[in-house]
């Protein structure tokens, strides 16, 4: 599957990459939010992974982006930090479909992954 | 910049003197921008040789992140011969620190106990514990945070006696060192600190705390009456976050404290673990309190209060201040029926100010 | 004696005095801006400002930005404030009455609609035409308002009066603030225990030749024409070095209009913005601390050196001289209002350095400056000139002159290091150079004839025309 992540830290980024790549999908990576628009046309995701804070446009306009983009409904997970939880829903509000907050294990990353994209 | 008055003096010394000055002012200009150029090629080397170092040690990290204790043996984590050799470089070594502690903050699970493994098997909490113990501030705070987030927990007696150090960034670290440690069981340094605590270090505490599994401990009360105003503060904080209603009666008095921040604390505590008896008290105290009290317990009552306020609130409707007024309308249209109707009925309810108020509060209820 | 003699005799000793003062102020401003400057980055190392981005106990601010005739730009400028990160944020832009079309832009574009909304009198402002709030969710934090024309002062007081939040933040719509910027302005509010921080100054740093892409800085670069590189050199110093020795002994006396937090509280009880000045930004900062003093309430005004805030600096001499024609009346404005101050131990350091100096060295630098060049031809003519002399204190005035600034461009390269290729480097050191001869005498003449359109009594603010950021954005697909 191909998958959208969207993240301004290194080392998320870098370690996500790694587990999602083992588990066999292929992968576009952002490291800011303008980034993640631009490259989600052409790149056509089947699941989109995105930071709520990034620089130069929030995680949920990448959602609003992505809702508004796409032909089909494709899952999105954010990424959230403590405390974040009137942006997170906002963020469901736009359409996301799950979230995850740092800190977190790249495990559970991994298997929400996996569930989303079977339904 | 400066430009002096150009003028002849026979005051003014003897101008080779002058001479002289301009011709070490002109040397010491020179060598600044000579050592500038330099300084710049070294730093844009070390730039590269950074992103290089970085490298090898995403490499290493990944490989300690994703690593798989085997069974039956203790986990050593693999590493490359060549960061192995690197880590010979103290630099080297620090920017493994730095890197381990970015990774550790947004891990958890066995990712994060790897790194914390990695640490110990490179020896680099004994790095942290030098800086600990230099005197130099900015050394010791560093190395206070190194040991919290990577877990050292055996070092926990030192890092206690700094939560009351002299220097407020250490004093904070330490602080903070010991609550990522021990959770609520860190903050009995409540009970010995003499300094303030910041709002800003109250804030990073709640933080790290709401991320410990764990209940308040015991001794809360003691804290609601500390002779040290901001611990007061916090303890109010703590009790509101965890909704110890038992602890309502002792708030309650708070609001009877000389400081005002304390009493504004209260009320905004008394918000979260309100009893029946709690708009009452509110009532009572409000004359004394200053502005910014005052407006507090007015949104509290709004959100906690029933009918039995609407007259209270009404009262304060003839104020002078507008932001009193807009905040007992405010309260009034929150607690709904009754409230609404005083608004009504209240004699000046359609003169101005009043009626924009009451228009504004109304608007802003149904948005 | 005869009076000549008195004349010269005065004139000498004064006016060495007043230079070897200027020298030393120099030497001393440099040594509290080093130390002041390591101070703030090795506590902000330890600072980790996204946990304030999303926390609830966050101090509430609202930032007031006032409009006038922005059309070109104003929803581009309006949608990058809009992202920066602060969960406790409103967005006020109080529409100044003006004649193009910002207003409706800015009503299409963000869905706007007007809402009853009940402002505050607090401070006495003309009349205000509407109060606008956006039907979408996603712009819940922006506020328009929508008022008569009334000047900047009056702007930033109709949004002072619409503001719910404990601290203002009061820009130029047209800046590009940084998105921590808040973060980091909110911090020393959260510091403080015991003395109360009523402002808080930012960096400006000149955008001119820089990339932006969606009203975003992206790239820095030291701006290509010499006008602007020139006032790059002189925001450094003045930034890097003046205001952060001023804010290490709490003596700092003026904040940017173009970027400043003030507690509201504070602001109310002096009464706002004064409209009769042009320099209403430095006026209110006086006025905030006399009233502090007067009350006897400890209290800091604190300066961040991080660059927070980039403006577009003017690129031709016509409009800098309006400039800073402006910004030496408004000075000479805000130092009469508080004349009181003025050597009285009442006002403490406030009245016993930072006015003296301000009146002394910066605002009357340029007479002296002028005057000393009128009596030295004037000597030249009548033959009196030491030739020798006069060179050699000419020699030694320029090269110190000149070192100071390469000292503040070694400590910008030493901390933030913006521009970092060493071409960009010696362009600046050259700059410098060329500065006394080029840049200089026409500031001294543009603060000359700030003092004569004073007393003229001419109090405008003259047309700023700007290129617009939008100009800026050809630059970058250009470069790429």
């Amino acid at each position: 599957m191909k998958i959208l992540v969207a993240e301004d830290e290194p080392i998320l980024i870098r370690t996500i990459e790694v587990r999602l790549k083992k588990d066999g999908h292929e992968l576009c990576l952002a490291t800011d939010g303008q980034q993640a628009m631009d490259r989600m046309t052409d790149f056509v995701p089947d699941m989109v992974i995105t930071d709520i804070m990034m620089p130069y446009a929030s995680g949920l306009e990448i959602i609003s982006f992505a809702r508004q983009q796409e032909k089909r409904k494709i899952p999105i997970i954010i990424l959230s930090s403590m405390g974040q939880e009137d942006v997170v829903l906002e963020a469901f509000k736009l359409g996301a479909d799950d979230y995850i907050t740092k800190p977190f294990s790249p495990n559970e990353l991994s298997v929400r992954v996996r569930r989303l994209l079977s339904v | 910049m400066l430009q002096l008055p150009l003028h002849v003096s026979t005051l003014v010394p003897n101008p080779h003197y002058l001479l002289l000055a301009m011709a070490v002012v002109v040397g010491t200009l020179s060598l600044i921008i000579a050592f500038m150029l330099i300084y710049l090629l070294w730093k844009n080397q070390q730039g590269r040789k950074q992103k290089e170092w970085q490298q090898q040690l995403a490499v290493a990290l990944q490989r300690a992140i994703y690593f798989e204790t085997p069974e039956n043996s203790p986990p050593v984590i693999p590493l490359t011969f060549r960061t192995i050799r690197l880590l010979k470089k103290p630099a080297f070594r620090q920017l493994m620190i730095d890197e381990l502690l970015q990774a550790k903050k947004a891990f958890t699970g066995t990712a994060a106990d790897n790194l914390v493994t990695l640490f110990h098997q490179l020896r680099l909490d004994e790095l942290s514990l030098q800086k600990l113990r230099s005197r130099k501030w900015h050394l010791k705070a560093r190395g206070i945070q190194e040991l919290a987030v990577m877990h050292q927990q055996q070092h926990t007696k030192r890092i206690y006696r700094l939560t009351n150090a002299h220097h407020e960034l250490v004093r904070m670290e330490a602080q903070s060192a010991i609550v990522q440690l021990h959770g609520f069981e860190g903050l009995r340094f409540l009970d010995i600190v003499d300094h303030p605590i910041s709002e800003w270090q109250q804030i990073k505490l709640l933080r790290l705390l709401s991320r410990t599994p764990g209940a308040l401990p015991e001794n809360t009360d003691r804290w609601l009456s500390s002779p040290n105003d901001s611990v007061v503060i916090f303890a109010l904080k703590l009790v509101a976050e965890h909704q110890q209603q038992l602890l309502h009666g002792q708030v309650a008095t708070c609001l009877d404290h000389p400081h005002p921040l304390v009493r504004l604390q209260a009320v905004r505590c008394l918000k979260d673990i309100y009893t029946d008896d709690t708009s009452a008290v509110l009532e009572k105290a409000y004359d004394a309190q200053t502005l910014a009290c005052k407006l507090a317990i007015l949104e509290t009552l709004g959100h906690i209060g029933s009918e039995n306020n609407c007259i209270f609130l009404s009262q304060q409707l003839v104020h002078p201040d507008n932001s009193l007024k807009l905040a007992a309308a405010r309260a009034l249209v929150k607690t709904g029926g009754k409230g609404l109707q005083c608004l009504q009925e209240y004699p000046q309810a359609y003169m101005y100010p009043l009626n924009e108020i009451i228009q504004q509060a109304k608007t802003e209820h149904t948005v | 004696m005869n009076g000549s003699a008195i004349f010269s005799f005065f004139l000498n000793y004064g006016l060495w005095i007043y230079s070897v003062a200027l020298l030393l102020s120099h030497l001393l401003i440099a040594l509290l801006a080093i130390l002041e400057v390591r101070r703030y980055r090795r506590s902000a190392s330890f600072t980790d400002y996204s946990m304030l981005a999303s926390s609830p106990q966050a101090p509430g601010m609202s930032i007031l930005a006032p409009a006038y005739n922005e059309g070109a730009t104003i929803v581009e400028n309006v949608r990058s404030l809009l992202s920066i990160h602060y969960r406790n944020l409103e967005l006020i832009v109080i529409n100044d009455g003006s004649k193009d079309d910002s207003l409706s832009k800015l009503i299409s574009a963000y869905q706007l609609r007007k809402m009853d909304f009940f402002v505050s009198p607090a401070i006495p402002t003309k009349e205000i035409r509407g109060v606008y709030r956006s039907t979408q969710p996603v712009f819940h934090k922006l506020i328009v308002v929508d008022k008569v024309n009334g000047g900047k002062a009056d702007a930033l007081n109709v949004g002072i009066n619409v503001s719910s939040k404990e601290y203002v933040v009061c820009i130029d719509v047209d800046c590009i603030i940084e998105q921590d910027a808040l973060l980091k302005m909110a911090k020393p509010f959260l510091d403080s225990t015991g003395k109360r921080i009523i402002a808080s100054g930012g960096v400006v740093r000149i955008a001119n030749s820089c990339e932006i892409r969606n009203g975003r800085l992206v790239k820095v670069h030291l701006p290509e024409s010499f006008l602007p590189r020139a006032q790059t050199l002189e925001y450094i110093r003045a930034f890097l070095l003046g205001r952060m020795a001023w804010s290490r002994i709490n003596a700092l006396l003026l904040i940017s209009g173009a970027f400043g937090a003030f507690d509201k509280e504070i602001v109310i009880a002096c009464g706002g913005y004064n409209h009769a000045t042009v320099g209403e930004d430095m006026e209110l900062v006086v006025r905030m601390r006399r009233y502090m003093e007067e009350k006897k309430i400890p209290y800091k005004v604190t300066y961040i050196p991080d660059p927070l805030c980039w403006t577009e600096a003017p690129s031709t001499y016509k409009i800098l001289g309006r400039q800073r024609n402006r910004w030496t009346r408004g000075t000479i404005e805000t130092l009469s209002i508080h004349r009181k101050m003025c050597f009285n131990p009442r006002y403490r350091i406030l009245g016993m350095l930072s006015y003296p100096y301000w009146l002394l060295f910066e605002l009357m630098a340029p007479l002296v400056e002028f005057t000393g060049i009128v009596c030295m031809l004037i000597a030249a003519a009548l033959g009196y000139v030491n030739w020798t002399m006069f060179f050699a204190l000419l020699g030694f005035i320029l090269s110190f002159g000149i070192l100071y600034s390469i000292f503040a461009i070694l400590m910008e390269v030493l901390t933030y290091n913006q521009y970092n290729k060493s071409s960009d480097i010696l362009r600046l050191t050259l700059t410098a150079i060329l500065e006394p001869f080029i840049f200089h005498p026409f500031i001294v003449w543009s603060a000359i004839r700030g003092n004569i359109d004073l007393l003229r009594k001419k109090n405008s603010w003259g047309e700023m025309s700007r290129q617009g950021f939008a100009g800026k954005k050809s630059t970058a697909h250009a470069k790429t």
